[in-house]
């Protein structure tokens, strides 16, 4: 019973609940990037306020395999970001939840508010980018705040919310 | 395992599932578990992931657990319970889910599924906590013999592995695709440096209990991994010295040593010598009156007035390369030892057809020797890691002096075994089985 089955007819409920439950003033959406799979998900993310990632619009990749829920979605940065625990290059995401905390109870979305959260609140004990994690752990605020930023200015000031 | 957890079922009044937990977290200690029980009952609980376990059984608790649950049953009574996994719009019959003491409840075709994906992870399954997000309550046999009872055989394997590799008192059998597991009995004695030597009944593997390597006395388990760890970083150098063949003291032909006993004889210039120092025979045998001199390193041999660095790190290389060598030569002899068991079999049909009196009890010596054979040649590989790490010099003579008889003795059973049936002499070779088995024992004593 569990497999593919399983993770297309959960994708789907949690597809249902998001059509039903969107507004324009959220600060995700997500949606499966194309009609002919429900494995793979395009989330876009707005910069939380308070946070050099402000004002920006982040796109995310999530891949889920066939064991989802059981297993935990993959989930990558599209659009170019300086934080400690996504990867500069690669948009890798480090994050508990999506590793061995996952819950098959979470959904995509808790997920994506997970990242927002990480977004909030990064947690420089455990880098993927060193530099940005180097520059908390200094005391730099003000490199990184700065830093951050203008990569946010740089490459997340181009994507429209969708309606 | 299962008396160990009845005890603390008894003591503590929690559930079996629960102990099993309890004392895995605390590696099967007994005594700490309960002083950290004792101390502080819920903080144990809650960091072990079994609070809402423990107290939906017995105990003072119980009140409380009862109230939530009747709570929880007369919400549920009025609609379909709603599974968090599938999602499934329908909702399921209460008797359709299956809930863990927590109160988190799942359908069954979820709860299959999550345990058979746990179990895909390996042997950390046993510490899969309840699906639902945050909760730190872990899943037990319990919850598995519910689910999936196919998949419980699995998942109690690994509960046992768990137990074996965690419990400071057990270790797997090291043997080839053997299960067994050893257990020692006595906590103190059988832990003691170079004791406890397991032999496993099924494979006949012989093992130390505390490292879960080949028994090594005299030496002891830290030093034997230093001195590997040793002749791993050094076996470059040390390869390069000690090639396979050697030349000939007297004609320089290479010579491959291919039989046990450590004396040669070349076969083109019939020199006779010892394959371990090189030197000539006559002056190792008892008959001459000369001592077996192989096993000494004399520090004095090499000029020690010169106090450089290179001129020491030399010494102790050559100190290093003195041991190696001789624990090499012997750890080699084991294995032609070993592997000539095979061969003493035939040996022995042989030497039974010679006459027809013979029973085969008449030719079993031959089997304790090359037995005894492998014994000695272990023994005596180890005394030189051993006399390795030795400081005290006293100590160290002394102790000298035993591996140099045991080593004497050694030889000439190996020589006595190997030759030709008809000049095999049954005495000598028993006689001489029991000369080395009191060395080996006064060896180990020292």
């Amino acid at each position: 019973m569990h497999g593919n089955l399983g993770a297309a007819k959960r994708l789907r409920k949690e597809l249902q609940h998001l059509e039903k439950n969107t507004t324009h003033q959220d600060d995700i959406y997500l949606r499966p990037t194309s009609s002919s799979s429900l494995l793979h998900w395009t989330a876009l993310l707005r910069g939380p306020p308070d946070t050099p990632y402000a004002g920006g619009v982040f796109q995310l990749s999530i891949q889920c395999g066939t064991e989802y829920p059981l297993a935990p979605p993959t989930i990558a940065f599209q659009t170019r970001i300086f934080h400690p625990n996504v990867h500069f290059t690669t948009g890798d995401v480090c994050l508990d939840i999506l590793k061995k905390e996952w819950s098959p109870a979470w959904g995509l979305q808790a997920a994506c508010r997970a990242v927002l959260a990480l977004l909030s609140d990064p947690d420089a004990s455990s880098p993927l980018n060193c530099d940005a994690g180097n520059m908390i752990r200094g005391g730099d605020e003000c490199g990184y705040w700065g830093t951050a930023e203008m990569y946010t200015v740089e490459n997340a000031m181009f994507i429209d919310w969708p309606e | 395992m299962t008396a160990q957890i009845r005890e603390v079922v008894d003591v503590l009044k929690v559930p079996p599932s629960a102990a099993a937990i309890l004392m895995r977290e605390h590696k099967w200690a007994k005594e700490r578990l309960f002083q950290a029980f004792f101390d502080n009952p819920e903080k144990v609980q809650e960091k072990c992931g079994v609070k809402a376990r423990c107290s939906c059984g017995s105990g003072g608790d119980e009140k409380v657990a009862k109230t939530s649950s009747k709570n929880r049953a007369t919400r549920s009574a009025s609609k379909r319970k709603h599974c968090e996994i599938c999602m499934d719009d329908d909702g399921f019959d209460p008797d359709e889910m299956i809930s863990m003491p927590c109160g988190h409840e799942f359908c069954e075709t979820c709860w299959y599924g999550f345990i058979h994906n746990a179990l895909d992870k390996g042997p950390l399954c046993v510490r899969e906590t309840c699906p639902q997000a945050g909760c730190n309550e872990l899943v037990t046999e319990e919850e598995v013999a519910r689910a999936a009872p196919d998949l419980l055989p699995k998942f109690e394997t690994y509960q046992l592995r768990s137990f074996v590799e965690t419990y400071g008192m057990t270790r797997w059998c090291p043997g080839p695709g053997c299960e067994q597991v050893a257990v020692a009995r006595a906590s103190g004695g059988a832990f003691a440096d170079a004791g406890g030597v397991a032999r496993c009944e099924k494979c006949s593997t012989s093992f130390c209990l505390k490292c879960g390597e080949e028994p090594h006395a005299p030496i002891n388990c830290r030093e034997l991994a230093l001195w590997q760890e040793k002749c791993r970083n050094e076996s470059e150098t040390a390869n390069w010295i000690l090639a396979n063949t050697k030349p000939c003291p007297k004609c320089s032909s290479r010579i491959e040593k291919n039989q046990g006993c450590n004396h040669m004889t070349c076969s083109s210039c019939k020199f006779e010598f010892c394959w371990i120092c090189m030197g000539d025979w006559t002056q190792h045998g008892a008959d001459t009156g000369g001592y077996y001199k192989c096993n000494k390193y004399d520090p004095n041999a090499s000029n020690d007035n010169d106090q450089s660095d290179a001129a020491k790190a030399k010494r102790e290389l050559d100190r290093y390369l003195h041991y190696y060598k001789r624990f090499h030569g012997h750890s080699q002899a084991q294995e032609f030892a070993k592997k000539s068991l095979k061969e003493t079999e035939a040996r022995m049909v042989a030497l039974q057809e010679q006459n027809v009196d013979t029973v085969w009890t008449d030719v079993e010596f031959l089997k304790t020797a090359n037995e005894q054979l492998v014994e000695c040649r272990k023994v005596l590989k180890y005394t030189y890691a051993f006399a390795f790490y030795l400081q005290d010099a006293d100590k160290r003579s002394r102790f000298e002096f035993h591996q140099e008889m045991l080593e004497k003795f050694t030889e000439s059973l190996s020589e006595l075994s190997e030759k030709p049936l008809h000049e095999m002499n049954r005495t000598e070779v028993v006689n001489q089985v029991s000369i080395v088995f009191i060395d080996c024992v006064i060896v180990l004593g020292g």
